[in-house]
């Protein structure tokens, strides 16, 4: 469980509905306080309660439960914590708070993207109070007494997305601005697009700026600490992404459809991590990676598409070309 | 002289920019704005409404400061007792009774409720006060005036479901037939709606009228067909037969666009569910190439079946997940049963019904395969794309009350038979209302289950559904289609929830009253159904404030009444483009202006002023604040990737600097960081837009890139959700809704609808021979939606226009009633009686007779005196006339005699 001794970072494997090594949470203890970083979905929030007391902390300890953004599988679980967590404050970014304090919503995503079934098994989150929240922006740090967050504002994956260096370790929580690079399939990184757009413009940017941090550990929620350094990470991660993004527009100009580009990339993707079902959990290889490779193929599309929840400039030419069949 | 920029949204078809003219202070005329010609639709002109506002800034007749009710008692018999005070008083008042009314009440609805009117065009007007209304929260914006059920309902509902269409418009510059069912584009569709029409027609287009009465749009259409009330879908029923039976498939139909872009081939089980694959639960086809069945997206299909009968195994999912295996058993693709549905509907059967002969059902067809060009293509924005230039238009009545989802479902059908669905020249969707952004159907468009758009209709399963409601209509839980959105509230069934308000009606639960009601743009005593009971309804709110103008049949029972600035007075940034309506389809989208042209004329206010000193005096200036920062009004976010103009929450800001970040952060988002305009350069230029690619118009292209299907024919959801719904309704001993739930069909059976009002007759216990006309509503550009009924200006011109100054009647059957040109006739419905002016007519179906707009005024001042009846009054409240959005339709039958 703990990561490193001597920094006092322990990640946690959430193990939603019993799958291990798909998400991981971290609890973060500082001189001024504990904190815990991305609790999870709804379900986990027991297997997460007993991690953190199997670290030797009390829930009534945790300072604050930062969260990366406010997608169900992060910050799904923030409010049964909470609850528990009575002394703790939620940190997030100010586009967040909405979702916090109106939980429809994040049940409401995980049912687009889990479907009703799974999504119901996942569990569904629950409003938290405005006063408990408080919300950061691009700079900010985050004081735990002998440990200190600093607040990147890194809307590549999502609106409210952030991710967080803590100064004294050296370490770096990407959220999902870095891929998914799950230790059961040799790491191999798959990027984590998101509905409503995935802005790769913006991922290889964030990435980019991560390069001139003082980075040292990289923790990664989909799973656990990379071992590569960080610009080797950052190398690969902008690589995945930009070799996705091309391999999209093959496979669509090839005339496949959406569910047949999904295919295509998870049999790719188990390749290149030379798994075979016997050596790779199913529920990883089959239903999770096809749900992750959806919603990322959403994200992807909907760039290409310039898909626009707000208002902005369309350029047709380059998204003609981008997909044509 | 000053020549200064702005916009008229009086209609649903702007905004539409001009300039006003100004000189010593006095706005003394206005001419249109040439400037942006190349980006409108209108190419910057103006209809008589614009022209109005003049008058409408200097009405005599204008509240001239807030006005407070001295007589508590309430109806049109009370002299309310006005008396004038000040904005400060009256600010504090309202706003000491809206910071008691926050929350809900202890029957779970808001203590506050807002109703708006006039179509989308508040939001032109309204300033800042969605973010007024935001920081407020829990408001129930469903007890509405006439939008959304008076609306085009159940296209807005169905049709946004299939193919992202609030409301189908035709591709008028490329089609080259038009097949109206009642829309009356001449007088609805605004300056553009006219303009292209009339261009389409000199460059050689056909437009076919199909509808009772020879309405401005059926005076400049090639053909009239004067079909009678309420058969539309027995017409279009008998199309499809004759498409589909008659014809050779192979030549009249685009087989590919139906095997590939459409569920036709998903083969349907034993129970009426499509039958599945037991493993993935996706649906089933028969491949023909390989002669067994494969899932719809299989890489390995090669030529999925349309017609015919298969053997196979799998899975029916019906309601509540209840799943049923089968082995071996026959099916059917869903093409196959369409056919098999469409025997009984003949052009012999429908022509009896809608008195059109079969020849003209024949030829009509004909006209529709002749013009469909199946198999050609059109480069558009360097891509290749369907050309399909026949497209099918519903007016209001059509599609709303009973037959509304079949006349839906059927203009849906026939395009998909011929391929002219969202492809250039055909049916298109102008809009979206409920799906999100609204300014960019594409972004809307997501992979869903079996191949679909995914769609986020209001849950239905036992899990989700809401067993209580927060809304007075209850639409979250009885309209699964309406979704949950910002506009969901306004497309509720409106009628329950004034019915209901502190009575039952018809076995229906009671609601409460609001403690609370601000009404803005909206004359609900007259533009609702059964104005008597909305009188009783209005004076009996506990605290009952209007946004006004003059004083009007609905604000006469208010407690206080605050003037807002006119048009030519207010400050706003307001969206153009890309599409709205029928016909306003923008080249570029952009923000333009309405600015101040002079100091105010009466002591009136600015919404936005309004909005902000609200907001202070309420306590939530920051999370008004907050709201304009989030984009709440107009959409633009004051903080993005290019700039950041957000606004202090702790600081009041002026309404010059509200609109002046709200400018800098529109351009610089359009512009991506290169332009950052504020509101100086706004009020000199007039509008900033930038170009939107045509081809985003069309749905098509998105649906091709994303591998989707159009989720028709067959309704298999739509069953689906209705059967759980009716579960969860009884389950919840909510049994007054069974009739409405019989309309979630698979396929929507077809009927003569125009029975439903001989009924409707039966059941308030008259004859209906005794009542031998149909009543209809038509549009009218002079009045429509813009609280017009009240400027001379608009009465000089409609005067030109027949119709306007009583009701139309067929000349010769009112000759061989004794009945001449200006005679009072006495018109009766069961419910009902008013007086109109006979206008003698050929143009009329011999037993239809026809009002034009909405009037009926008693105080609104001229309107008063127009002697023109409301046809409100006559229609009576039956909820087994209500269709299954809660919409009723603007006909009733009556008796006619001369008074």
């Amino acid at each position: 469980m703990v990561l490193n001794p001597e920094s006092d970072i322990f990640v946690i494997d959430t193990k939603p509905l019993g799958h291990e090594e798909l998400i991981s949470s971290y609890l973060v203890k500082g001189s001024g306080g504990v904190a815990l970083i991305d609790p999870g979905f709804p379900c986990s929030a027991d297997t997460v309660l007993s991690g953190i007391e199997e670290a030797g902390v009390d829930p009534a300890q945790i300072k604050y439960l930062l969260l990366t953004h406010t997608h169900v599988d992060h910050s799904g679980g923030a409010g049964q914590i909470l609850q528990k967590a009575e002394n703790a404050r939620i940190v997030t970014h100010k586009r967040g708070e909405y979702y916090l304090k109106n939980s429809g919503k994040i049940t409401g995503g995980s049912r687009m993207v889990f479907g009703a079934d799974l999504a119901g098994e996942l569990g569904e989150a629950i409003d938290i109070p405005g006063e408990r929240i408080e919300t950061v922006g691009d700079g900010d740090t985050v004081d735990l007494g002998d440990k200190e967050f600093t607040v990147f504002r890194t809307p590549g994956h999502a609106g409210d997305h952030i991710s967080l260096l803590e100064k004294s370790t050296g370490s770096l929580f990407t959220g999902d601005t870095a891929c998914l690079q799950y230790p059961q399939l040799n790491h191999v990184p798959v990027p984590a697009g998101s509905p409503p757009v995935y802005r790769t413009d913006f991922i290889i940017s964030e990435l980019s700026r991560f390069k001139g941090q003082e980075v040292r550990h990289i923790m990664t929620p989909h799973y656990g600490e990379s071992d590569l350094d960080i610009e080797t990470f950052v190398e690969s991660n902008i690589k995945s992404v930009k070799d996705t993004y091309e391999t999209i527009k093959e496979l669509f100009s090839q005339g496949l459809e959406f569910s047949q580009v999904i295919e295509k990339l998870r049999a790719s993707i188990l390749k290149d991590a030379g798994v075979t079902g016997e050596r790779a959990p199913e529920f990883l290889t089959d239903t999770w990676l096809t749900i992750m490779l959806q919603v990322g193929l959403m994200g992807y599309m909907a760039d290409i598409l310039q898909y626009a929840r707000d208002i902005r400039c369309f350029h047709t030419e380059a998204m003609l070309d981008a997909t044509k069949r | 002289m000053k020549k200064l920029p702005t916009y008229c949204d009086q209609c649903y078809n702007g905004p539409d920019l001009f300039r006003a003219v100004v000189e010593d202070g006095v706005v003394h005329s206005l001419e249109p704005n040439e400037t942006c010609e190349d980006i409108s639709p209108a190419k910057g002109k103006i209809c008589v409404k614009a022209y109005g506002l003049i008058q409408k800034l200097y009405s005599p007749h204008r509240i001239k400061a807030p006005l407070l009710r001295t007589n508590p008692r309430k109806g049109r018999d009370e002299d309310p007792g006005w008396k004038e005070i000040s904005w400060d008083e009256a600010l504090t008042l309202l706003a000491d009774k809206i910071g008691k009314a926050r929350g809900l009440d202890d029957a779970g609805f808001p203590k506050m409720a807002v109703i708006m009117g006039q179509a989308a065009s508040p939001t032109a007007y309204s300033g800042t006060l969605p973010a007024l209304l935001s920081a407020i929260g829990n408001i129930d914006y469903t007890l509405g005036a006439g939008e959304g059920i008076k609306c085009y309902h159940s296209e807005h509902l169905f049709c946004e479901y299939w193919h992202r269409c609030f409301i189908g418009a035709a591709d008028t510059p490329r089609a080259k037939l038009v097949i109206s069912f009642g829309h009356n584009t001449n007088a609805s569709g605004g300056v553009a709606g006219v303009r292209r029409h009339a261009h389409a027609r000199e460059s050689g287009y056909k437009r076919i009228q199909v509808e009772p009465h020879l309405s401005a749009s059926a005076t400049t259409s090639d053909q009239w067909i004067p079909i009678k009330v309420k058969t539309d879908a027995p017409l279009m029923y008998a199309l499809i037969h004759i498409l589909t039976r008659e014809m050779d498939r192979n030549k009249s139909c685009d087989l590919p666009f139906i095997k590939r872009r459409t569920s036709s081939p998903y083969l349907v089980g034993p129970r009426g569910w499509f039958i599945r694959d037991k493993k993935t639960k996706d649906p089933l086809v028969w491949d023909s190439a390989a002669n067994m069945p494969r899932t719809h997206s299989s890489l390995d299909l090669k030529d999925a079946a349309l017609e015919g009968e298969y053997v196979v195994s799998g899975i029916e999912v019906g309601a509540d997940g209840e799943e049923w295996e089968h082995e071996e058993v026959s099916c059917k693709p869903s093409f196959q049963l369409m056919l098999d549905f469409m025997e009984e509907y003949t052009p012999e059967w429908a022509a009896e019904i809608c008195d059109v002969s079969v020849e003209t059902i024949r030829n009509l067809a004909a006209e529709i395969v002749e013009h469909a060009h199946v198999g050609e293509t059109i480069e558009l924005c360097g891509e290749t794309l369907p050309y399909r230039p026949v497209a099918i238009i519903l007016g209001k009545t059509v599609n709303n009350g009973p037959g509304g989802y079949q006349v839906s479902w059927a203009r849906t059908i026939i395009a998909m038979l011929i391929g002219a669905l969202e492809v250039p020249g055909a049916t298109i969707g102008a809009d979206q209302r409920m799906n999100r952004p609204h300014h960019d159907r594409w972004s809307s468009v997501w992979p869903g289950k079996d191949g679909f758009m995914k769609n986020f209709l209001n849950p239905t399963d036992k899990a989700s559904w809401p067993a209580s409601a927060q809304s007075r209509t209850r639409f979250e839980q009885l309209l699964p289609l309406v979704l949950n959105t910002g506009w969901s509230p306004f497309l509720g069934p409106t009628t329950l929830g004034w019915l209901t308000m502190n009575s039952e009606w018809s076995g229906l639960p009671r609601t409460t009253a609001p403690d609370v009601t601000l009404l803005y743009r909206a004359n609900p005593a007259l533009s609702m159904y059964f104005p008597e009971v909305m009188e009783e309804k209005l004076a009996s709110l506990p605290f009952f404030a209007c946004i006004g103008y003059t004083i009007d049949e609905s604000n006469y029972f208010a407690d206080l009444i605050l003037p807002d600035h006119t048009d030519l007075e207010g400050l706003q940034l307001f969206r153009i483009g890309p599409s709205i309506h029928s016909e306003c389809f923008w080249s570029s989208y952009g923000f333009a202006i309405r600015q101040a042209a002079v100091d105010p004329v009466v002591n009136s206010i600015d919404l936005t002023d309004f909005s902000t000193q609200m907001a202070e005096r309420l306590g939530i200036l920051e999370e008004y604040n907050a709201a304009i920062n989030a984009g709440i009004v107009s959409g633009v976010r004051l903080k993005n990737e290019y700039v950041d103009n957000e606004l202090d929450p702790a600081t009041l800001h002026s309404k010059e600097e509200i609109w002046d970040r709200l400018c800098k952060s529109s351009t610089a988002a359009l512009s991506e960081g290169s332009d950052e305009h504020g509101l100086d350069w706004f009020k000199e230029h007039g509008f900033y837009a930038v170009n939107y690619p045509e081809i985003r118009h069309f749905l098509h292209p998105v649906m091709v890139r994303w591998g989707l299907r159009y989720e028709i024919p067959y309704q298999e959801n739509i069953r689906r959700v209705g059967e759980q719904l009716g579960r969860r309704l009884k389950e919840n001993g909510m049994e007054w809704w069974d009739e409405q739930l019989e309309e979630y069909a698979a396929f929507p059976k077809c009927e003569d609808f125009s029975e439903m009002w001989n009924m409707e007759c039966e059941m308030a216990g008259a004859d209906p021979d005794d009542f031998q006309f149909w009543l209809i509503n038509t549009r009218s550009m002079q009045y429509a939606w813009g609280s017009n009924a009240g400027m001379p200006l608009m009465a000089e011109a409609a005067k030109h226009v027949p119709g306007f100054k009583g009701a139309l009647i067929n000349k010769t059957v009112a000759q061989e009633m004794g009945l001449e040109e200006g005679d009072i006739m006495s018109i009766e419905s069961s419910h009902a009686e008013v007086e109109a002016r006979a206008v003698l007519r050929e143009g009329v179906r011999p037993d239809t007779v026809v009002f034009t707009g909405q009037f009926g005024h008693w105080i609104t001042p001229f309107a008063k005196d127009l002697g023109v009846p409301n046809m409100n009054t006559l229609i009576g409240p039956n909820k087994k006339m209500l269709d299954a959005g809660g919409s009723l339709s603007d006909v009733v039958k009556v008796r006619i005699q001369k008074a």
